[in-house]
């Protein structure tokens, strides 16, 4: 690298063409120049803050202006470093300066953020203030002890008219007349529903068999709660009284089914819908499930035992299935159930021999032929056998048409001694040991909402509560089928806190005589009205 | 620690609530079991009476039953005495799912020192037919056991027998009827419908003609044999049967069932058998339930529930 002197030495030589007075001169012009060229390059370089290989760059054209065409003076390393320790100087301070500016934009958002929260606050508290004011002045509150808790309930009454009632008594003394107004159901339900902890205690009232309240739905819940509040929890664990998770039917909501009663298998099989377990329910996305432990004896059972369990034995149920919409105003719901349990078959006390007169001729004297003796009998024990049932569900909802939504669904069931009201199976009766009774059923149904405050529904429903029973035994046919079917067909007239139905159901049974003892239909068509009110 | 400790202290509590509960005696009344006794004292003990020959002890000097029985019988007495050191009898049937303890009642005034011992026995109905071995073993207050001593009894059932049988049987304690119309004709020509008030196929015969039928007469005719649970009386056989001891008259048959009362059950499942020389004709099963008892339940009442000809 070259001395400062030899710099001026060597722009000697390179004018020494020049006279000798004009060189000072010509140096000091030059070299007031030289820095003013370069200031000015350097300057322009440390204005574009946007090009720092454009600042680079400048010393080169610096020196390049310094050696035009004119002149040509050698580089002074003692002004470039000077211009390079000004250029950083220059650049450091700019720096500082954009950060100063961009803390203090920072700063600025900062401050506004907490100024539109707090403005927020405010607003969330004066209303909520407003609110406590209107509440303060309109009728006192359902006060709980703890948040989440809900409370609804409806009522069903009904008056009907069946060709089957007749102003007489049964054996056991219970009317044959069932054209009669009725509380269907009354019940009131409170529910808890927190985040971690679920349940609810449903009571129920009717006049079904007189005036009555019983307990219905008792339940206790644990769950992983959902993502969101319109999702279903991933998992909820459930002890108590509530509904048996076997197909659509049974879960539906009384509050909001169309026809008044559900259908015949579903009431075979699964009778009050309510018994006593523990459940695993929950869905991810579109899947659902329901798995549960029960005593197997619902509440509806005809049976000594409903809500009781005679035996240690407990039926495994259960529903897999999904829920989802198909395209934007179409959604399906499909599902399979399975149930397997055990029954219980009573056993009878043990009798004592007896004397028995029958008056047969009816004269009021006693003849020794008209005597008999009647030994006494063993106690029989009581004993157990299993029962299964599996079966599908469908049901499509549409809002396809101007009027209102259509659903469309049914259900099929096959199963196994599992009839606990209609025709009580029990494989185990003395007289019937060896022979499981199968039973088959379903329904398909059809509902149209006409307008917000109108519907219509039919449903048909079948169900055989023996289907071996036509068959030939030792060449001989055995009594007829005991199918039943109905086909229902209901109107209402709806609002949100209610509604109006009128059902006509025509019923076939195999339960009338025919003048040769011959099983065939007992007309049992029924026309009926239920006013409902809800909350 | 501390936690530890808690967890240890009430283990052995649990362990002891456990352990005492294995101790004492079983809550199986042994109504399962072929043999069923009851009386003072007598306590059922599930598994069978094992017999050891070379055991020395108390011994059953002497065991008494029925030789005879059908299954169901209820009222009979299993008896007998043993020597003095004995403080309970083991009684059970061979083959059986359990035996009972019987404690001796007293002495045996006939015998002293002896002391004797008595149950109420019952036989089950599901016990087998044929013959069973009914044992019995003397047990010393110090718990040693005696050989036993058997008795062997005939379990013979109680069904009807006939060249046509026709048996209804159900169960549960309800009021069936069976009905047979038979081809055998009154005098005014209408045909014999044999049920609980005409329990013969012969028409009343008058006194100038003879009165009562004999018993070789009736046994010649249809016979209906018994009404059970007769106006919910029950009784607990639920089987009515309707049968002849010599050949049946040749012609149509209809078999009824009517259910004349529930009793207050819900249901009854019913089954009919028709046998003619010990080979069944057919099986008719049935269900009765409250909508049954709506119709009338006189002569010619009942759902028909199979035909027949011979």
């Amino acid at each position: 690298m070259n001395s400062p002197d030899e710099q001026s030495i060597a722009g000697l030589r390179k004018n020494e063409n020049g006279g000798r007075l004009t060189v000072p001169i010509f140096v000091a012009v030059a070299g007031i120049g030289f820095v003013i060229c370069v200031a000015s390059g350097s300057v322009a370089a440390a204005e574009d803050r946007t090009a720092p290989a454009k600042t680079a760059a400048a010393p080169t054209e610096t020196s390049g202006a310094a050696e035009g065409p004119s002149y040509a003076f050698p580089p002074n390393p003692e002004e470039q470093r000077r211009i390079d320790e000004l250029t950083k100087a220059l650049a450091e301070s700019d720096a500082r300066a954009r950060d100063a500016q961009a803390a203090a934009e920072h700063a600025l958002a900062e401050e506004r953020a907490q100024r539109q929260a707090l403005k927020l606050r405010l607003d969330a508290m004066e209303s909520a203030l407003t609110a406590t004011a209107r509440r303060t002045e309109s009728a006192p509150p359902v006060t709980t002890a703890r948040l989440g808790l809900s409370l609804n309930g409806f009522l069903q009454a009904d008056v009907a008219i069946r060709q089957s009632a007749q102003d007489q008594l049964n054996t056991a003394n219970a009317p044959l007349n069932s054209d009669r107004f009725n509380i269907r159901r009354a019940r009131i339900r409170a529910a808890l529903d927190r985040e971690y902890v679920a349940g609810a205690i449903e009571l129920d009232g009717n006049t079904n068999n007189g005036f009555a309240a019983r307990v219905l739905d008792a339940e206790a819940s644990l769950r992983w709660p959902a993502r969101s509040a319109s999702e279903l929890p991933l998992l909820m664990a459930t002890i108590g009284a509530f509904k048996i998770p076997f197909g659509f039917e049974v879960g539906q909501s009384d509050r909001d089914r169309l026809f008044l009663e559900r259908s015949t298998a579903e009431r075979a099989f699964f009778p009050g819908e309510y018994d006593l377990g523990a459940r695993l329910q929950g869905g991810w996305r579109f899947v659902r499930y329901q798995f549960a432990v029960m005593n197997g004896e619902p509440a509806g059972e005809t049976s000594a035992f409903p809500g009781r369990d005679p035996n240690h034995q407990k039926d495994f149920v259960g529903r897999l299935g999904i829920d989802t919409p198909i395209v934007d105003r179409l959604g399906i719901a499909v599902g399979l159930s399975g149930l397997s349990g055990t029954g219980f078959h009573p056993g009878t006390p043990a009798t004592k021999p007896t004397i028995n007169w029958n008056d047969r001729n009816q004269d009021g004297l006693f003849q020794p032929t008209e005597v008999s003796a009647t030994p006494g009998t063993a106690a029989t024990p009581s004993s157990n056998f299993t029962r299964q049932a599996v079966g599908a569900d469908l049901r499509l909802v549409a809002r396809l048409l101007p009027l209102g939504e259509t659903t469309a669904y049914g259900e099929f069931y096959l199963a196994k001694n599992l009839d606990r009201a209609i025709q009580p199976a029990d494989p185990k009766s003395m007289t019937g040991a060896g022979r499981d009774v199968d039973e088959v059923g379903g329904y398909v149904a059809l509902t149209q909402e006409l307008s917000r405050h109108a519907m219509v529904g039919f449903r048909y429903d079948y169900y055989n509560p023996d289907k071996d029973s036509t068959d030939k035994q030792n060449a001989v046919t055995v009594p007829q089928t005991f199918m039943y079917q109905t086909f229902a067909f209901t109107a209402a007239l709806q609002a949100p806190s209610g509604r109006l139905i009128v059902e006509y159901d025509i019923n076939t049974n195999h339960q009338g005589r025919d003048p040769n003892g011959l099983p065939t239909n007992l007309k049992d068509n029924a026309v009926s009205l239920r006013g409902e009110v809800k909350f | 620690m501390r936690r530890g400790r808690t967890r240890f202290s009430l283990t052995w509590p649990a362990l002891a609530l456990l352990a005492s509960s294995c101790a004492g005696t079983s809550s199986d009344s042994g109504i399962e079991a072929w043999l069923q006794l009851s009386g003072a004292g007598v306590q059922y003990v599930p598994g069978p009476l094992v017999d050891d020959p070379a055991a020395v002890g108390p011994v059953v000097r002497s065991l008494s039953a029925s030789g005879k029985i059908f299954p169901g019988a209820v009222g009979r007495t299993v008896s007998g005495s043993a020597s003095s050191e004995t403080a309970t009898v083991l009684v059970g049937l061979d083959g059986d799912m359990g035996h009972y303890i019987v404690p001796v009642s007293g002495p045996d005034a006939d015998n002293q020192p002896d002391l004797l011992w008595s149950a109420n026995g019952a036989l089950s109905a599901e016990a087998p037919t044929g013959s069973l071995l009914l044992r019995a073993r003397a047990v010393a207050t110090d718990g040693t056991q005696g050989p036993a001593t058997a008795q062997a009894l005939t379990v013979q059932a109680t069904a009807v027998t006939g060249t046509l049988v026709v048996s209804l049987g159900w169960d549960t304690e309800a009021d069936l009827d069976l009905h047979v119309v038979t081809p055998a004709l009154t005098s005014d020509g209408k045909l014999i419908e044999l049920w609980s008030n005409s329990r013969t196929a012969l028409p009343p015969r008058p006194a100038l003609q003879g009165g009562a039928y004999t018993d070789d007469e009736l046994a010649m005719a249809g016979i209906y044999d018994f009404d059970s649970n007769a106006q919910c009386l029950i009784d607990g056989l639920r089987n009515e049967n309707v049968f002849w001891t010599v050949p049946p008259p040749g012609g149509h048959y209809v078999v009824r069932v009517d259910t004349f009362n529930m009793c207050s059950q819900q249901v009854a499942h019913w089954t009919v058998t028709v046998t003619l020389d010990d080979q069944v004709l057919g099986t008719y099963r049935g269900t009765s339930t409250d909508t049954d008892t709506r119709f009338a339940h006189g002569a010619g009442a009942g759902l028909t529930v199979g035909e027949f000809d011979l």
